[in-house]
């Protein structure tokens, strides 16, 4: 205790140097707190508003499908499986799926679009397709020979809401099939890939069209949060495995989001340790000046018999004491920054967008106040501080009184 | 004499100038890599775009580019022709027929962008020749190119036959059988899920054409884009639209401006972590100095003087470190922009951003220029406080400060 009260003394010696060292640290530490907060919100953003459209948290695939994504590796969607996900209670939604490459025609005009057989019922819980309508309506149960198709596509088109199409397709069977369709709406889902190509139908309509009865490409399921996807993993691929079926993750399915998320986190990481490394160079300094002003006292101190390790010790406690008050004014600051980014995000216009839009990803960053942002921020500075108290320390540890007391 | 005074001072306390210094070369040698090799990326995503299919310049007929059917073909094919022979700038160039499509194997089948090609020339201004892992690339009619990534989903190989399936222009649905002879790789993963190569005579026996879509041309710089933009649309005029790289792919285009206005942030975020460290030693080195600075007034230096010999001192230490720091920075960028960095445990990432694995980073002028303004900018903002305290001391009480 006694040392601390020398310590907290020592550091308020000289004040406008320990006040611009606080500042420093205020400064790392609340710029790491933000940056992170927007990078880890925002990657959680996207996993879950991405995750929740394409793929699902966790999904249930036909054991190849990854590698070969064709109808014939579609699968039987039995009682079975039904069963099965509605035994875990963690899986808090469902939804079944049909894809298939197709071509699209108008007559005059005709592109490669891909077919969503879908179950409008359950995707209205599961995924934000129904309110991305951009003109007509969304389908509903009912809806058979209609379909909805992507923004771009029907510019291409050059068609009318109401009017019928041509899609073109091979079945489950391998054969060659065409049908005609009425567009009944057009959705702008954001990502340019999609919006050219996508085109909803009932699953129903889907399955009989290609020949493929109560077939689906992929089961895509929703947890309550990203957390539990390893766990709910696991249990589906033991309980699914002898029907020929895997649960896979969203990261296993979509690896180019995955792997974005990584480099922009890593190259995040990067940014920072270096900018951290840069304001452990001002800590250093001024500890290596408030040690080396007090070289004479100190060597008085030691001539009347304390040790080296108890001034070693004093030092410590103010690199610490400065390091921890720092921190804490930065969590503070940063934390309400973060706050005001989670209640308003920040949303880009324009080209800005456009650039997102290209990846699919909302041209949207949120904040987060996830507390390992606040412990790995507060750990690292703290360690970078010590670390760069070494010198001063060591150079302390080695004064010898006589030295000390003829320093000046 | 000012400054030999501010160059004697700055090595009164050698450890400590020091540490600041490094702090500075670190911050200009982080930004150094970090910019570079941004701009690296950013310029690899574009060149690949230009390289692997795009050009540098493209000529349609007008509006094929909000409206890419078959009906929006050149009709004059051969004024065009003798327009681009006729510019100098001009590398080379080639003639295609472009159409959706959907590609089929026994297997599975995929909504493809079909691209006849002339195979010969083609190979003057893409590089898509050079990308075969596999086969060979296609010569003759009959025969398709396609991507690592397509064959496998169609579950194809070389030597197998696919059936291509395209709208004709009188909108009827033609299809045709073709033979893999070559299978091919490039850094842009996006491209490869969608583009095939044909030759262009098969191309427009398929969509019942004897027309061509597209003229694409290289040109002997990058530079001189717009300028034979212009000379090629004054000379054939309306009928046809002349686009530039920027033009048909203008989103890499917006990135690179999005770039640019952003980066100043990170130059900013280092300038404010070493300006506390220029603030801390220079108010030490002033408060050491008092009694100096009392005799320096007491002998008549003004305050002004005193004022700039403390200025001019964080100066020198941000100009000696920003110097150490590029020279620095150049001996890590030179081996770099050579051998590049393999970001391979990213490789899936950015052949989704077109980028490729090995990024080679690229100094600008105006990186250059950055690097060189911002820490003795920052230097001299750091010493404003201190000197300003400098020029409060009274002689008297100054004379007396121990």
């Amino acid at each position: 205790m006694l040392f601390l009260k020398l310590a907290w003394r020592n550091i308020w010696r000289n004040k406008r140097r320990t006040v611009i060292t606080i500042l420093a640290i205020v400064f790392a530490t609340m710029l790491t707190i933000i940056m992170r907060g927007i990078q880890l919100g925002s990657y959680d953003y996207f996993i879950k508003t991405i995750a929740g459209d394409y793929s699902g948290f966790v999904q249930i695939q036909r054991e190849g499908y990854k590698d070969d994504p064709s109808l014939r590796k579609t699968f039987l969607y039995t009682d079975d499986i039904k069963n099965i996900l509605n035994s875990i209670p963690e899986i808090s939604f469902y939804t079944q799926r049909l894809y298939a490459d197709v071509l699209i025609s108008s007559g005059e005009n005709s592109y490669g679009g891909v077919i969503y057989g879908i179950v409008p019922e359950n995707e209205e819980k599961f995924s934000s397709f129904h309110i991305k309508v951009k003109q007509g309506k969304f389908l509903n149960n009912q809806s058979s020979n209609e379909i909805v198709i992507g923004d771009k596509l029907f510019e291409n088109l050059k068609i009318k809401l109401g009017d019928t199409l041509v899609i073109l397709a091979q079945g489950f069977d391998g054969a060659l099939w065409s049908m005609k369709f009425k567009v009944v709406g057009t959705v702008k889902l954001g990502y340019t890939e999609l919006d050219n190509m996508v085109i909803f139908m009932n699953l129903k309509t889907a399955q009989e069209f290609l020949s493929a009865e109560n077939r689906v490409s992929a089961i895509p399921i929703l947890l309550p949060e990203l957390e539990k996807i390893k766990e709910v993993k696991e249990e589906l691929t033991k309980r699914l495995h002898n029907k020929g079926l895997v649960a896979m993750s969203w990261d296993e399915i979509m690896v180019e989001l995955k792997q974005s998320i990584d480099f922009d986190n890593a190259s995040g990481i990067l940014f920072l340790a270096f900018l951290i490394i840069v304001v452990a160079f001002g800590i250093l300094n001024t500890v290596s000046m408030s040690v080396v002003e007090r070289f004479n006292e100190f060597g008085i101190s030691l001539a009347i018999g304390f040790k080296n390790n108890k001034l070693v010790l004093i030092v410590f406690l103010e690199i610490i004491i400065m390091t921890i008050i720092g921190i804490i004014l930065g969590s503070f600051l940063g934390g309400l920054v973060n706050y005001y980014f989670i209640k308003n995000p920040i949303v880009f216009g324009g080209e800005f967008a456009s650039i997102y839009e290209e990846f699919g990803f909302e041209p949207k960053l949120v904040s987060s106040l996830k507390p390992r942002i606040f412990i790995n921020t507060a750990i690292s500075i703290l360690l970078v501080s010590l670390i760069s108290g070494i010198i001063p320390l060591y150079r302390v540890y080695k004064l010898e009184p006589l030295k000390g007391i003829r320093f000046t | 004499m000012i400054l030999k005074l501010a160059w004697r001072n700055i090595w009164r306390n050698k450890r400590r100038t020091l540490v600041v210094l490094i702090s500075i070369i670190v911050s200009v040698v982080v930004l150094m890599l970090l910019d570079t090799l941004s701009i690296g990326m950013l310029k690899q995503m574009l060149d690949n775009q230009i390289s692997l299919h795009i050009s540098h310049i493209q000529i349609h007929k007008n509006g094929y580019k909000d409206d890419k059917t078959v009906k929006n073909y050149i009709s004059d094919e051969l004024t065009v022709e003798k327009t681009i022979k006729e510019i100098e700038e001009v590398k080379s160039y080639s003639k295609r027929v472009i159409s959706y499509g959907l590609i089929n194997s026994a297997y599975n089948s995929s909504g493809i962008i079909i691209v006849g090609i002339q195979p010969d020339k083609e190979k003057s201004i893409t590089i898509i020749s050079n990308l075969i892992i596999e086969g060979k690339y296609i010569e003759r009619n009959g025969e398709i190119l396609i991507s690592k990534k397509l064959a496998q989903k169609l579950k194809t190989e070389i030597g197998d036959k696919l059936v291509l399936m395209a709208s004709d222009i009188d909108g009827n649905v033609a299809s045709e059988v073709f033979r893999v002879v070559g299978i091919f790789e490039s850094p842009h993963s996006e491209f490869d899920k969608t583009h095939i190569y044909i030759t262009i005579s098969d191309a427009q026996r398929m969509l019942k054409i004897d027309k061509i879509i597209e003229f694409a041309l290289i040109l002997k710089d990058q530079k001189y884009v717009n300028v034979v933009k212009e000379k090629i649309s004054k000379k054939i005029g309306n009928p046809y639209e002349v686009l530039t790289y920027a033009e048909v792919v203008p989103f890499i285009g917006i990135i690179i401006d999005m770039y640019k206005q952003l980066i100043w942030i990170y130059y900013l975020i280092f300038g404010v972590a070493v300006v506390f460290g220029i603030i801390n030693i220079m108010l030490m080195s002033v408060f050491e100095r008092m009694r100096e600075f009392g005799v320096l007034k007491a002998i008549g230096m003004k305050n002004k003087n005193i004022f700039s010999l403390i200025v001019l001192e964080s100066f020198i230490i941000g100009v000696l470190g920003t110097v150490i720091g590029i020279i620095i920075g150049f001996a890590l960028y030179i081996p770099l922009s050579k051998y590049g960095i393999d970001l391979g445990i990213f490789a899936e990432s950015l052949a989704w951003f077109g980028s490729g694995r090995v990024i080679y980073p690229v100094l600008t002028w105006f990186t250059l220029f950055l690097l060189f303004v911002t820490m003795p900018f920052i230097a001299i903002l750091g010493a404003i406080y201190p000197a300003l305290k400098s020029t409060k001391f009274e002689p008297v009480e100054a004379l007396k400060h121990i």
